[in-house]
């Protein structure tokens, strides 16, 4: 009984394991692009940059708010943080054309994004 | 076959899985092949569902009272109550490294969870753990098998040793554990982006969070060991530099730095190398940790018996070594920065200096625990290192440490003005005067000049806390034009990083004032009374009521009972100190020690039954004690007053907050992994704008 259980677990893990390998024609991830897996982390890339970006900025308003900082020093820091922003954008918007078009290719539809993604 | 060795046949299915899903996933991800990256990442799930199975038939074991299994013979018994039974999983050598490989296995599949945002360090990353998971597979299932089985089954097991016949069992080992092992996540992520290439700040976003819970988790492990330790070990502490102790604290100290050193590279894209550098050596010493533990090369009071899996631990540590630097060395010329230290007015100054005193404390600990191994193999001598050792080299550099930590937060990143600089400071200043100033006028007569300055530093510390959040409070409230809450809400939900860093920082505060008053201004005595007499220490009087013993199943208690009161009368508490001899234990008898905080002072009435004359006619019925007639029996007392301890204890719930405060997800953060997973990538890049108001 014990044996046959332990047969059975052995079996039921091997198959979980090497069933991708079985699978032909089919895509290993439904959810992230396939053909472009240089894109996808050149994105990734982008986005940890705008988000330290992001969050700097944010850091860099509380302390001068908060009277830690003195005005001409976060004004010219500010200034530097927001050039670095808008490259940032530019490089995204550059990204996201390149892949409209390797989604066009592929024959898939931009979807408007749901609302609890929106101006957050 | 026993219903246990399905526990061994689900390791050893689970050891090939876990080395073959390590090579798919690092020939998927070299070779781009998917199906090979997803088995890889699936090899991660079974492996992780075969240890459950084993450790579901190890607590079925011992649930089952199994004692067939040498394991469960030798740590837990009949008379044991169900939870400890439970607990007693985790309180030998093999069921704690199942337990480790349990978390291990458990943590690996939530990192996995990240794959959509990091879909290039993700095989690497897997690869990883499952190396990591195997050799815990290899000693589990060929060196040190929880389930290996006796010749024959015996009618009763052995039961775990007293000093872990307490309640703190349920809580501080697997606490402590889980921090340990959570140091092998963020080393995954580290070696993902070196073994990828990808040696940016994407690591760093992936790998923080993982380091702050950890962080976190293990140093609760360590305050509830302190806690442990103080209230059943009975030496009158909570910290005593033992070697288990130090290599528990040695990858707390390096995550504190790393802590900090990665905000460094987030921030000002500085100490790439050295963050690299720091993560390997968490890991190298949450190895090393768990090999100095099991390998019973160094003597402590928590340390396992002498066994064969020390050769195994060494080797995997110097193998962990060799292949992760080799790998930081390959990619040394790619990690070089441009970005410079400004000026040491700056946020970075003081956290370089803080990497720079925690990694001076970590190496001091280090150093002065493996010394016994150094003296004994150059000279043939072991020589010990004892607490004064450790006192005096940490001591300064822990209270240097409190002074950055009061520096930080007030001066900017890049740095500021002089002008400005000196505006933050005074305020803080003048509290770290006013409060040493009101230390030294109440501790006159101890004339402690070193806890003065301690005190005075944790007052700079504290002020400078509150005037930052009072002053981000307030600008808040001027440009928002909105209530004081209403701003400090904002604030605190806008800059959770930063503001349950300051929470931390104010538990550590505590924990510096419960230092400081337990080692400068602490009483100790043993005397031995008869009944009736009393003892007077500081400001307390003691009576000694008089003494029980209660024979129970299994186990034989003897309890004395002192009632505590002012000078002037005034009851303060009935103490009840004890000792358990347990039958199978009774050589080694556990303490119970009696503890009374005496509020407003917050000093720690501690009290030990350290010997008595065994009395011959004494009864405790329905929790009343009956003093014994006939001859005297007399009791010796190891007694200590230790002041502030409390303040310690009470900083644990803040450091906590703190902690998951500033692991709580920014609330403007773009949500790149939820959006990655939920829309076509088109539509959640539209979001990318979001995250600056």
């Amino acid at each position: 009984m014990i044996l046959a259980l332990a047969l059975i677990i052995g079996i039921v893990a091997l198959l979980y394991v090497v069933y991708p390998l079985l699978r032909t024609g089919q895509r290993w991830d439904d959810t992230s692009p396939p053909e472009e897996p240089e894109t996808t982390t050149q994105l990734a890339d982008l986005l940890t940059r705008q988000q330290e970006t992001y969050a700097a900025l944010r850091e860099l308003t509380l302390d001068y708010q908060s009277g830690a900082l003195d005005a001409p020093t976060y004004q010219r820091q500010r200034q530097r943080y927001e050039r670095r922003a808008l490259a940032l954008l530019k490089a995204l918007d550059s990204w996201e054309a390149r892949a409209d078009t390797v989604l066009t290719r592929q024959g898939c539809t931009t979807v408007a994004p749901s609302d609890d993604t929106q101006g957050k | 076959m026993h219903t246990s060795d399905l526990g061994q046949i689900a390791l050893l299915i689970a050891f090939p899985i876990a080395l073959f899903g390590a090579a798919a996933s690092v020939v998927g991800a070299r070779r781009a092949v998917p199906s090979l990256v997803e088995s890889g990442r699936r090899s991660v799930l079974a492996v992780a569902a075969l240890v459950l199975i084993a450790a579901i038939m190890l607590l079925a074991a011992f649930a089952g009272h199994d004692f067939g299994v040498r394991y469960v013979a030798e740590q837990s018994s009949r008379e044991m109550p169900m939870r400890l039974i439970l607990a007693a999983f985790y309180g030998g050598q093999a069921g704690s490294l199942l337990y480790w490989l349990l978390v291990l296995c458990v943590l690996a599949v939530l990192a996995l969870r990240s794959r959509h945002a990091h879909p290039a360090l993700i095989p690497y990353v897997a690869a990883t753990l499952l190396v990591v998971e195997a050799f815990f597979l290899l000693v589990l299932a060929f060196v040190a098998s929880p389930f290996e089985r006796l010749p024959f089954v015996p009618a009763n097991g052995r039961g775990l040793h007293p000093l872990l016949y307490d309640d703190g069992m349920l809580i501080h080992p697997p606490v402590l554990l889980a921090g340990i092992v959570s140091a092998t996540i963020p080393f995954a992520f580290a070696i993902a982006a070196l073994a990828s290439g990808r040696l940016g700040n994407e690591w760093v976003l992936a790998a923080r969070r993982w380091v702050l819970g950890g962080w976190a988790v293990l140093g609760s492990g360590l305050l509830l060991g302190g806690w442990w330790a103080y209230h059943v070990l009975g030496w009158g502490g909570y910290w005593g530099w033992d070697p288990v102790e130090n290599v528990a604290l040695l990858p707390w100290l390096t995550a504190t730095a790393l802590l900090h050193s990665l905000a460094v590279q987030e921030r000002r894209g500085l100490l790439k190398v050295w963050n690299f550098s720091l993560v390997i050596a968490t890991f190298a010493l949450s190895i090393f940790g768990t090999f100095v533990v099991r390998s019973g090369v160094i003597s402590s009071v928590h340390s396992f018996a002498q066994s064969a899996i020390g050769p195994y631990f060494f080797v995997f540590l110097g193998l962990v070594l060799v292949a992760s630097l080799a790998l930081l060395f390959v990619r040394l010329p790619r990690l070089s920065s441009s970005a410079t230290v400004e000026t040491v007015y700056s946020r970075e100054a003081t956290f370089l200096a803080n990497n720079w005193l925690l990694i001076g404390i970590a190496f001091a600990t280090f150093w002065g625990t493996i010394f016994p191994l150094i003296s004994e193999a150059v000279r043939n001598v072991r020589v010990a290192v004892g607490t004064p050792f450790f006192n005096q080299v940490n001591g300064p550099l822990l209270l240097g440490l409190l002074v950055l930590m009061g520096i930080g937060p007030l001066v900017p990143w890049r740095g500021a003005g002089r002008a400005t600089v000196w505006r933050n400071f005074r305020l803080p200043l003048l509290g770290g005067v006013v409060a040493a100033i009101a230390a030294g006028l109440i501790t006159a007569q101890m004339q402690s000049w070193l806890a003065t300055a301690a005190f005075g530093v944790v007052g700079f510390v504290i002020v400078g806390v509150v005037q930052e959040c009072w002053r981000a409070t307030r600008g808040q409230q001027r440009a928002a034009r909105s209530s004081l809450p209403a701003a400090l809400l904002t604030v605190l939900g806008r800059h959770r990083r930063r503001y349950g860093g300051y929470l931390v920082h104010l538990s550590i505060a505590g924990l510096a004032v419960g230092v400081i008053g337990s080692t400068f201004f602490n009483l100790e005595r043993q005397v031995t009374l008869q009944p009736g007499e009393t003892v007077t220490i500081g400001r307390y009087v003691l009576t000694y009521r008089g003494i029980a013993t209660v024979p129970g199943p299994g186990v034989r208690t003897v309890t004395a009972v002192l009632g505590a009161t002012t000078p002037d009368g005034r009851p303060l508490a009935e103490m009840a100190t004890v000792r358990r001899f347990y039958d199978s234990w009774e050589a080694q008898p556990a303490t119970q020690v009696a503890i009374h905080t005496v509020f407003p002072w917050l000093d720690d009435l501690y009290v030990v039954l350290a010997g008595w004359d065994e009395p011959q006619s004494a009864t405790m019925t329905a929790g009343q004690f009956a003093l014994p007639t006939g001859e005297p029996l007399a009791a010796t007392f190891h007694i200590f007053v230790n002041p502030l301890v409390a303040v310690l204890w009470l900083s644990w719930p803040v450091f906590l907050a703190g902690a998951l405060l500033s692991w709580w997800p920014e609330a403007t953060a773009p949500a790149l992994a939820t959006a990655s997973r939920r829309l076509p990538a088109p539509a959640w890049l539209l979001s990318r704008r979001s995250g600056y108001p």
